[in-house]
């Protein structure tokens, strides 16, 4: 690094700070950058900029909006008597895919994990409460992540909601459909197996 | 599964090795210290990713050198299907590749081949504390039951969290619910824990029992128990839930002392006895019999150590459909002859087996294609 004149080395140090981005892609990157038009440059740091200025956290749900609320809590078509309780926004994309689930949702940023020092108070968690206090959702959906963190946040979660008289469900743990029994690792054949259904 | 060859580079004392196995037996002699067990060491490394003696990768590099190459060919005649195991270390970076794919992680390679090691070290298995037999159950029983490994790394993760908050709580900063919630996932996690522990005991029991009659040559019945710290006897099958919340309820007040979880599987044990005919059968820990941990002679807890093992080697070749590599290493130099032939030969027919020795001549009768190898100063000065 020590090679490059000061622009470029500052263009390196910031772009390896990006997760994912080694020092090696750090460098690709910035000579790309160089070797592109102007303008795409500058498009591209004009959208970082608005993305950072006009992004915000809907003040309902808590996913990613460019207004105050977000698309989805605005939608009058959506059942507002489900709600979705997902640990990022990345999931929620992730369930709105589907196009499966016509409910709303409820972003918590994050799970429980006291090891990186994250209780309720550093989740959405409060506001969940105070959601599901004031009454109208008929099911509250726990789609946590089906891991240690994950499945904890949920147990703490009924815990919460308990109170409030509402039905509470997690999500199936289960088979990924189109896949071959045999390649599926023994935790989820396992899990599937302890959560088999009827016919 | 059987290994056909191995290349080892800077590893403990070899420079560059490059070997070609026999199918059956593989034995390697010469003076004490020339390296006869660092290949044992290297073979175990490949296929755990550790070393049965030390838990230290750094330890493995060779004198001078940043780091240590391994690679190994096995093949599994059932399903006529190859392996390819190569692992670098270097300047504390692991890397693995299997069949030439990449693997960072150790625990990707943990499994493919089994293997079960007999050193003079599992004495340690008997007079050690629990943690011997807990490592011994832990290790084994991952390689009998792949469920078993994802059940213990779950249970490990869930333990450091609800350490972590304890020691939240010590320091007055305490949410009871939340607590709560870690406790009943580590409930879960832990009685999945013991459940695949009981089960795993109960499946050697036989095995054990029948190795030792056959070891000892006397009628002594040795006997292996589960035994949980919580309630200080073998769980129930149908109860172990219960009682293990039970017993954390119990102890709520001095885990927030201490800010640390007092009860589960990282503190239960494996209680070792032996009967004999004549002797009044005392009552230890709950269980008849003599603890042979505290009150064996040598010679009994060597026997019994063998015996566990061997029925290790038992409940693998069951659950696996095929026998583990056997590494023996300098294991029968404490049994009289015609006891160390008979166990020589019970063993080394069932797999491929790995033999340090300096006394060649001891097992140059046994049945099967035996191939020497004489060790010095890391390297193979000769083979036969």
């Amino acid at each position: 690094m020590k090679y490059y004149p000061a622009p470029m080395k500052k263009l390196i140090g910031e772009l390896s700070r990006l997760p994912g981005i080694g020092p090696k892609s750090a460098q690709r990157l910035a000579y790309h950058l160089f070797a592109s038009p102007r303008e795409d440059v500058a498009r591209l740091a004009s959208a970082m900029i608005e993305a950072k200025e006009k992004l915000a956290f809907c003040k309902i749900c808590g996913h990613l909006t460019d207004e105050a609320i977000c698309q989805i809590c605005r939608d009058e078509t959506r059942d507002r008597t489900l709600l979705c309780v997902v640990e990022e926004p990345k999931d929620l994309i992730a369930l709105e895919k589907t196009r499966e689930f016509r409910g709303v949702y409820h972003v918590l940023h994050g799970a429980l994990s006291p090891l990186e020092g994250i209780g309720p108070e550093e989740l959405r968690v409060k506001e969940l409460v105070a959601r599901v206090q004031k009454g109208g959702f008929r099911e509250v959906i726990l789609a946590n992540n089906p891991n240690v963190e994950g499945e904890t946040t949920a147990l703490y979660l009924v815990k919460l909601l308990k109170p409030f008289n509402v039905k509470v469900t997690r999500l199936a743990r289960g088979l990924p459909v189109g896949g071959d029994l045999e390649y599926i690792d023994e935790v989820t054949l396992g899990k599937a197996l302890e959560g088999r259904d009827e016919l | 599964m059987r290994q056909e060859r191995i290349a080892i580079k800077d590893f403990r004392n070899y420079k560059r090795l490059d070997l070609q196995l026999s199918p059956q037996i593989n034995v390697f002699h010469g003076e004490n210290a020339q390296g006869k067990t660092n290949f044992l060491e290297a073979v175990s490394y490949l296929v755990w990713g550790r070393s049965f003696r030390t838990h230290r990768d750094e330890e493995l590099i060779r004198e001078g050198e940043k780091g240590f190459f391994l690679k190994g060919e096995f093949f599994e005649e059932e399903t006529a299907s190859s392996l390819i195991i190569e692992i670098g270390y270097n300047r504390q970076q692991f890397l693995a590749r299997i069949n030439g794919k990449k693997y960072q992680k150790k625990r990707d390679l943990f499994g493919l081949v089994k293997v079960v090691t007999f050193s003079p070290d599992d004495l340690w298995l008997i007079k050690g504390g629990p943690s011997y037999r807990r490592e011994f159950l832990d290790l084994y029983l991952s390689q009998a039951y792949p469920a078993y490994r994802n059940a213990l790394r779950e249970y490990y993760r869930v333990l450091q969290q609800r350490n972590k908050l304890l020691k939240e709580f010590r320091e007055g900063r305490g949410n009871n619910q939340l607590l709560e919630s870690w406790t009943e996932k580590f409930i879960e996690s832990g009685s999945r824990l013991i459940l695949y522990r009981l089960r795993g005991v109960e499946e050697i029991r036989a095995a054990v029992k029948e190795y030792h009659r056959w070891i000892s040559g006397i009628r002594e019945e040795m006997d292996c128990t589960y035994w949980s710290c919580g309630t200080g006897r073998e769980p129930e099958e149908k109860m172990i839930a219960e009682e293990f919340a039970r017993c954390l309820r119990r102890r709520r007040g001095e885990e927030i002392k201490r800010g640390i979880t007092l009860a589960g599987p990282h503190r239960d044990d494996l209680i070792l006895t032996i009967k004999t005919p004549s002797g009044t059968p005392v009552e230890d820990r709950g269980t008849p019999g003599v603890n042979i941990r505290i009150y064996g002679s040598q010679g009994q807890q060597r026997t019994a150590a063998l015996a566990l093992k061997m029925a290790m080697v038992d409940l693998i070749a069951r659950e696996d459909k095929t026998p583990p590599l056997l590494l023996l290493d300098d294991v029968f130099s404490e049994f009289d002859d015609s006891r160390k032939k008979e166990l020589l030969k019970l063993l080394t027919t069932k797999t491929q087996t790995f033999i340090t020795t300096t006394e060649p001549e001891t097992v140059k009768d046994l049945p099967g294609e035996i191939w020497f190898f004489h060790v010095k100063e890391g390297m193979i000065i000769e083979r036969k």
